[in-house]
């Protein structure tokens, strides 16, 4: 929005810093809040509870010895951490975290969610493909499937806030929710749709199967070693902040809240506290989940998840016919 | 007992897990060498030891070896007893020796910090 | 058949079989006696024993023993009549050099390493010392590459296009011990399993008769964790009866205390490890923090929590007092609240229900002719169980029933595992109540020597029926022969076979049901397709005379 240069570039130095951090933050809670429900203490020692250890892992696989394996597909291996954390990085920056206008945007920017949604997927495909042995060819497969699955849901979803919204730009989605109500109240079977396919997108359980360690050991990312585990892992947890603002954003109204448009320091705070809950609604059901046998996925994932759309876009439709 | 399907259970098993302490005993606890129940490491009283070497013959991972331990007097003469000497990278710690000496000149103590054993 | 019949030590009898008509012979003995317990081989006085053991899962044993000589011993493989048969056949291949004419795998190894020399002695013969041993094993230079299980290129039967070849272990999240299993997937699905073991062969058997009866005891504890204390004890109940020795009553309890404390702990563990494998690791967790009260009760009663070393010839190693049988009584019935709570949320969940049920079926029949023993056996319905079948300890006195379940999946061996820990529980209750006073500690330690003659010896660890076999030779204090059959090799040949069709997800659950422990066992099957199990047929008349919970 803003039209001076340098501001944006301010702007998107800090939000991007402030998006590395969040991530591993983000990371501390979920595997905090899984380990509880499992009566673990989860991360313990560095930090207070443990909070700086999703960070330190980080660090120590960033220091450890990177083994590529021969026949390795060096420029498919070295550029998918690249694009991976590049664009979630500017997809982030589309996102009104910091305000409730975001850094960058621009009209009908709802859009740019999808590439960036399809080239993190890519970056993990040419991760794992840049070598092909049995564990990373069936973990990649089992990737695609579950890509071309949760995608088609996710575009639904959002598909019925452009409906309702009128527009398809963020930042009007956002204005949308904060004359009216959030987007939850008018569609909350299409929230409870996002989120539970945001788990498949995510790859956490019940839809880990592309990394199901007691069957192909780490799927996709079996072959992955040092800085570039490292990075693979960063953006795991960068996609996870990613959706779940995404999720904020569309659904929840962002940062927006009581006395917010007065108090400018409010919108963050408001849109982290909506973050956390959302991170551990996914905790929980990831404490609880049992991993779907992988034939069973469509039975499970689109299935399911599409007739509740469905549902959805009927009761919507004649919402707003009745409202015309 | 499973044979009507429910999940409210679990469910409401990892609710209350979530807002309770965990089971897991803090690092204090668990880094001790020995609780109450340790069965603790062979050391020997040279004073009880007759020499007998019945340690090492019962001994399963054969961990014993008998050294010469010097002139100890034993009744009315002075003889040259051999003492037995644990080889503790060897040891599965089983206490058979302590309880097959007759002199309880074998211990096994608790009090001591854990062995470790660095390969050279 | 010029057939005799020999009275053993304990009242069973032993045909003795001409080499030439062992097939007639099993396939005789086997419309009555269908489990084939175990085949056990001695090398003596230039010859090479085989004892096969038959049982009718009533307990009434048959023995058939053939006499080959020790030079190119050869003998039929009857692994056309039952099918768990030739993995027995492989390691007594393996271990003492027999040819078994017509055996399905003729050149593959299961125990002896790839790299021990072709032209070399097997190594359990008598003639070969430990010294000689040590030094064949010290010569091999280069490793060679262990050959493909599923070969990929060449003559193979699949194109690569369709198959991929995934290799699952030695080194693999699902399993806790080291082995391989090569599974061609097609899409998902798999088309052919096939496991290739021997990483952990340890030879216990050899060291067992380079060491003395009391040594050897420690020894055979160390061939599995978490049923050590049933490998010490069928040692233990196997050296009783060739030395004649025989510990008292209070002994008896408090042995049965501890391996059913054991079976607790092996059961909860397993359960735990059930969510595990179908991805549900707060199931795990949960379950694993519930064992540790029962570890903690093992570490009080014995000094140690896995390799408690508590037993010894005629009694155990240090008496219970009153107060810690209290804590004892006290602590289980936490646990039972704990358990039941855990185990009945996660058994009705489900998702859960939907990974488990009808997932790696088999039937009775083939379960049967494999071999299977224990909660594998009893959850196809066959109410087989040493501890009631063969009573030892104090399982005379006590009350308790066998379970069983329909079905033979997945989640009919969960459900035995579950209920069987209910019935450990009752067990424990009354072992409290009823325990007699004495003292249990022998006098001495056994350090004598042995007496000429055989025992055989069968308890029921929690993976199902334990077989330990030992000779003695007259003035020695080394045992001659130590012969171990651990519950999982008979249960593997199920596991393989129950795989396939299955989808790769159903793998870590279905190899894992029999409850697999494959360092005690390292002798899994190397399953070639196209040999089809030949069924034996059951008589009519077993099932209907095993009765559930007979009264003791």
């Amino acid at each position: 929005m803003s039209s001076a240069p340098l501001l944006t570039s301010i702007l998107t130095i800090v939000a991007g810093i402030i998006f590395f951090f969040l991530s591993f933050l983000f990371e501390w809670v979920e595997r905090k809040a899984v380990a509880r429900i499992q009566k673990r203490v989860g991360p313990y020692f560095t930090g207070p509870g443990g909070i700086f250890q999703p960070f330190v892992d980080f660090l120590k696989l960033l220091s450890k010895t990177e083994a590529i394996s021969k026949g390795t597909e060096l420029l498919f291996y070295r550029a998918s951490p690249i694009i991976g954390v590049t664009l979630l990085t500017y997809g982030f920056l589309h996102l009104p975290f910091l305000s409730q206008s975001p850094v960058l945007n621009f009209n009908g920017d709802l859009l740019v969610i999808f590439i960036v949604f399809a080239f993190t997927c890519l970056s993990y495909l040419m991760a794992g493909l840049s070598l092909r042995t049995p564990f990373t060819v069936v973990g990649t497969g089992r990737l695609i499937v579950q890509y071309s699955l949760y995608e088609l849901i996710f575009l639904s979803s959002f598909a019925l806030i452009f409906f309702q919204a009128g527009s398809a730009t963020i930042s009007d989605i956002v204005r949308y929710q904060m004359i009216n109500r959030p987007l939850v109240l008018y569609q909350p079977i299409g929230f409870i749709v996002a989120v539970f396919s945001l788990l498949a997108k995510l790859e956490k359980p019940p839809f880990d199967l592309p990394h199901a360690k007691q069957e192909v050991a780490a799927g996709w990312m079996s072959e992955l070693s040092g800085r570039t585990l490292a990075y693979m892992r960063l953006i795991g947890n960068m996609d996870y902040l990613f959706s779940i603002s995404l999720i904020v954003t569309l659904f929840l109204g962002g940062g927006s809240g009581p006395f917010a448009s007065q108090i400018i320091v409010l919108w963050p705070i408001y849109f982290l506290i909506k973050a956390l809950a959302i991170a551990l609604v996914l905790s929980y059901i990831e404490g609880v989940a049992v991993r779907v046998r992988s034939i069973l996925l469509p039975m499970r994932l689109g299935i399911p998840l599409t007739s509740l759309l469905v549902v959805q876009a009927v009761i919507l439709a004649i919402w707003r016919m009745g409202l015309w | 007992m499973v044979e009507k399907k429910s999940s409210l259970r679990t469910w409401f098993e990892a609710l209350e897990n979530l807002f309770s302490s965990p089971d897991t005993l803090p690092p204090e606890e668990a880094e001790k060498a020995f609780n109450g129940s340790s069965r603790g490491i062979p050391v020997l009283v040279p004073e009880k030891c007759i020499g007998c070497s019945l340690c090492a013959l019962s001994c399963p991972s054969q961990a014993i070896t008998m050294v010469p331990g010097g002139k100890k007097t034993i009744g009315n003469k002075v003889v040259e007893v051999k003492n037995p000497s644990f080889d503790y990278s060897k040891c599965i710690y089983c206490g058979l020796c302590a309880q097959v000496c007759k002199q309880n000149a074998i211990e096994m103590r608790t009090d001591l910090p854990p062995i470790i054993i660095i390969k050279r | 058949m010029g057939a005799v019949s020999l009275p053993k030590s304990d009242g069973t009898t032993v045909k003795l079989v001409p080499s030439e008509s062992i097939v007639d012979a099993v396939k005789e003995i086997a419309t009555t006696h269908p489990h084939l317990v175990g085949i056990t081989a001695v090398h003596a006085d230039s010859n090479i024993e085989l004892l096969y053991s038959f049982d009718n899962f009533r307990g009434e044993l048959r023995h058939l023993r053939v006499i080959l000589p020790d030079k190119q011993p050869s003998i039929d493989s009857i692994s056309g009549i039952l099918l768990g048969a030739y993995i027995y056949e492989m390691e007594v291949r393996d271990m003492f050099g027999v040819n078994f004419n017509g055996h399905p795998l003729p050149n593959t190894r299961l125990l002896l390493p790839d790299s021990y020399p072709a032209g070399a002695p097997p190594p359990l013969l008598k003639t070969v010392t430990m010294d000689q041993l040590m030094k064949l094993l010290d010569s091999v230079q280069e490793l060679q590459p262990p050959s493909p299980a599923i070969p990929i290129t060449g003559s193979s039967r699949y194109s690569a296009e369709s198959v991929v070849i995934l290799p699952f272990g030695p080194y693999h999240p699902a399993l806790k011990e080291p082995e391989h299993f090569a599974l061609a997937l097609e899409g998902e699905k798999i088309v052919e399993a096939r496991p290739r073991i021997g990483y952990v062969h340890r030879g216990i058997e050899k060291l067992a008769e380079n060491r003395t009866f009391l040594q050897a005891l420690f020894l055979v504890e160390r061939v599995c964790g978490i049923c050590s204390f049933h490998h010490s004890w069928t040692y233990t109940l196997a050296a009783e009866k060739l030395l004649g020795i025989t510990p008292g009553a209070r002994a008896e309890y408090l042995r049965t205390l501890v391996a059913e404390l054991e079976r607790i702990h092996s059961h909860s563990l397993w359960i735990g490890l059930l969510g595990y494998w179908a991805g549900f690791d707060s199931m795990f967790m949960w379950l694993w923090s519930a064992r540790e009260r029962i570890m903690k009760l093992l570490e009080m009663i014995a000094g140690n929590r896995v390799n408690k070393s508590y037993i010894t010839i005629g009694g155990v190693r240090a008496d219970v007092s009153d107060e810690k049988l209290k804590i004892v009584q006290r602590e289980i019935e936490e646990f039972k609240k704990e358990f039941k709570k855990i185990s009945e949320a996660v058994m009705s969940y489900e998702p859960l229900w939907e990974r488990t049920k009808n997932i790696g079926s088999f039937t009775a029949e083939l379960a049967i002719s494999a071999g299977a023993v224990g909660p594998t056996l009893r959850g196809a319905g066959i109410p087989y169980d040493i501890r009631k079948i063969e009573p030892y300890g104090a399982y005379p006195d006590l009350s308790f029933e066998v379970i069983t379940e329909k079905g033979g999946d997945v989640l009919s061996i969960s459900t035995v595992r579950v209920k069987e820990t209910f019935e450990s529980i009752r067990i424990i209750e009354q072992i409290v109540e009823k325990i007699p006073s004495g003292n249990p500690v022998p006098q001495t330690f056994f350090m004598g020597t042995s007496k000429e003659g055989e025992a055989f010896a069968r308890t029921e660890p929690p993976r199902g029926e334990l077989y330990y076999y030992l000779r003695g030779k007259v003035g020695s204090r080394n045992p001659y022969r130590v012969k171990i059959r651990t519950p999982t090799l008979p249960n593997l040949v199920l596991a393989a076979e129950a795989l396939k069709g299955y989808t790769l997800a159903d793998v870590p659950l279905i190899l894992t049901m029999i409850d697999p422990c494959f360092s005690c066992e390292d002798r899994a099957i190397v399953y070639v397709k196209g040999m089809e199990p030949l069924m034996v047929k059951l008589p009519r008349s077993v099932p209907a005379n095993l009765s559930l919970g007979c009264p003791i």
